[in-house]
């Protein structure tokens, strides 16, 4: 066998190779959708780096919401997912608990816009629409409410670029009910997170204000 | 070579911190590839499509512990893609036929381009069923994955010089049998001189 037959054969096997087995267009990007979903929403489900002060705030309020729930029976509305019926008696809940204002809210409402996106993220795996819908809507009313409040910090304004990336990426594989909703989403994370950080010391990553010196000024998710 | 590793190090590191577009650049390296190579050990496109998927999830969740110790990216990649289809032909009961030939007549070319394709896919298909499983692994790495025979070592953990051996009685066997089988016609092709 000559390098010249051998070269030959190579060619047909690669030949064999992309022209009988290679996936089509289609499956390829549904394929590469999966998998972006996959890698965006692994940044936002961990919670490796995010500082302790969030993580304790987020123990802290979902043990005031539970506590709140209990004292008033609200057990069943503890366990709704967005689309049941007392989810949004669990949004308000949770919404109750929150401070008034200062950057505890801020902080706070931006832990729910993740708790939101994870919802929403779960509910397109599922390919249910109507929960994915619902989850996109209670973040569209959260981040009105941030939004209301004032100028974000700058770590509020990172994690919601964070947040474009994985609406975007949601879109790809998103039942149909649920896409406008996202469009929604994504143009008001994006009009949000261009704006300027708050004119505020705290705005800043380091340091922060007397209050909260102890906590990181940043919390990515 | 090495550049070509130098770039595949350059966007593992940057998917691992976090670069969207490092992570589909890695994708859209590898992907077909090992659909390729799904699609030709497993014999169905539904489970070339699980392979890939799950060799992708599982390599992001990998990615952060990944540290190369002398071994390429791409054969680390095969490597969890190996493991993934020891798991999917233990869960199965017996090989399906191959899907492939019907899927061959691509709309680009005419009929009778593609029928004259389709049957030099069924005639390598059909010559390649004769090899033994370990040429047969050794072909679906180096030719529809598209690794070197150092990475094809690597993945099957044998040393390079074996890894040719096997190619090299592979490919003389796929020859005689081609040769064999339709004697008028793919032999001719091997041998037409280009000039």
């Amino acid at each position: 066998m000559t390098e010249r037959d051998d070269q030959l054969l190579a060619e047909q096997l690669e030949r064999y190779a992309v022209g009988a087995l290679s996936p089509d267009s289609a499956q390829l990007s549904r394929m590469r959708d999966i998998v972006v979903v996959a890698y965006v929403r692994g940044g936002v489900r961990t919670t490796a780096g995010m500082p302790t002060s969030r993580r304790l705030g987020h123990r802290w309020s979902f043990a005031l919401a539970m506590g709140v729930l209990l004292l008033g029976g609200g057990v069943v509305a503890a366990e709704s997912g967005p689309g049941q019926p007392f989810y949004q008696l669990r949004l308000g809940i949770a919404s109750f608990t929150l401070p008034r204002q200062g950057e505890a809210r801020e902080r706070g409402l931006a832990a729910q816009l993740d708790d939101r996106l994870n919802e929403a993220d779960a509910a397109i795996r599922n390919g249910d629409g109507q929960a994915a819908e619902a989850a996109i809507q209670a973040y569209l009313h959260t981040l009105d409410e941030l939004e209301r409040d004032g100028g974000l910090e700058a770590a509020v304004l990172a994690d919601l670029q964070h947040h474009l990336d994985v609406l975007r990426a949601l879109m790809s594989t998103a039942p149909s009910q649920a896409t406008n909703g996202l469009q929604q989403a994504i143009d008001a994370a994006k009009h949000a997170s261009a704006e300027t950080p708050a004119g505020k010391p705290s705005a800043v990553p380091h340091p922060s204000p007397a209050p909260h010196a102890s906590e990181p000024a940043t919390h990515k998710p | 070579m090495a550049n070509d590793e130098e770039q595949v190090d350059d966007l593992v590191d940057r998917a691992r911190e976090g670069d969207q577009a490092a992570l589909g650049a890695l994708y859209d390296r590898l992907a077909e590839r090992l659909y390729r190579f799904a699609f030709f050990r497993l014999g169905n496109r539904a489970d070339a499509e699980d392979l890939t998927q799950r060799t992708f999830l599982k390599m992001i969740e990998a990615l952060p512990r990944y540290q190369r110790r002398g071994i390429p990216f791409e054969a680390w990649f095969f490597r969890i893609a190996r493991n993934g289809l020891v798991d999917l032909l233990r869960a199965r009961r017996s090989h399906e036929p191959l899907e492939a030939l019907h899927a061959a007549a691509s709309p680009e070319v005419g009929p009778e381009a593609a029928a004259e394709l389709a049957s030099e896919f069924a005639s390598v298909e059909l010559a390649m069923t004769q090899l033994t499983d370990e040429q047969k692994t050794v072909i679906a790495y180096r030719f529809m994955a598209g690794l070197t025979p150092r990475e094809v070592g690597l993945v099957m953990g044998k040393r390079e010089g074996t890894v040719r051996g096997l190619q090299f009685r592979a490919l003389v066997s796929l020859r005689r049998i081609l040769r064999e089988a339709e004697p008028d016609d793919l032999p001719g092709r091997l041998e037409e001189d280009p000039s």
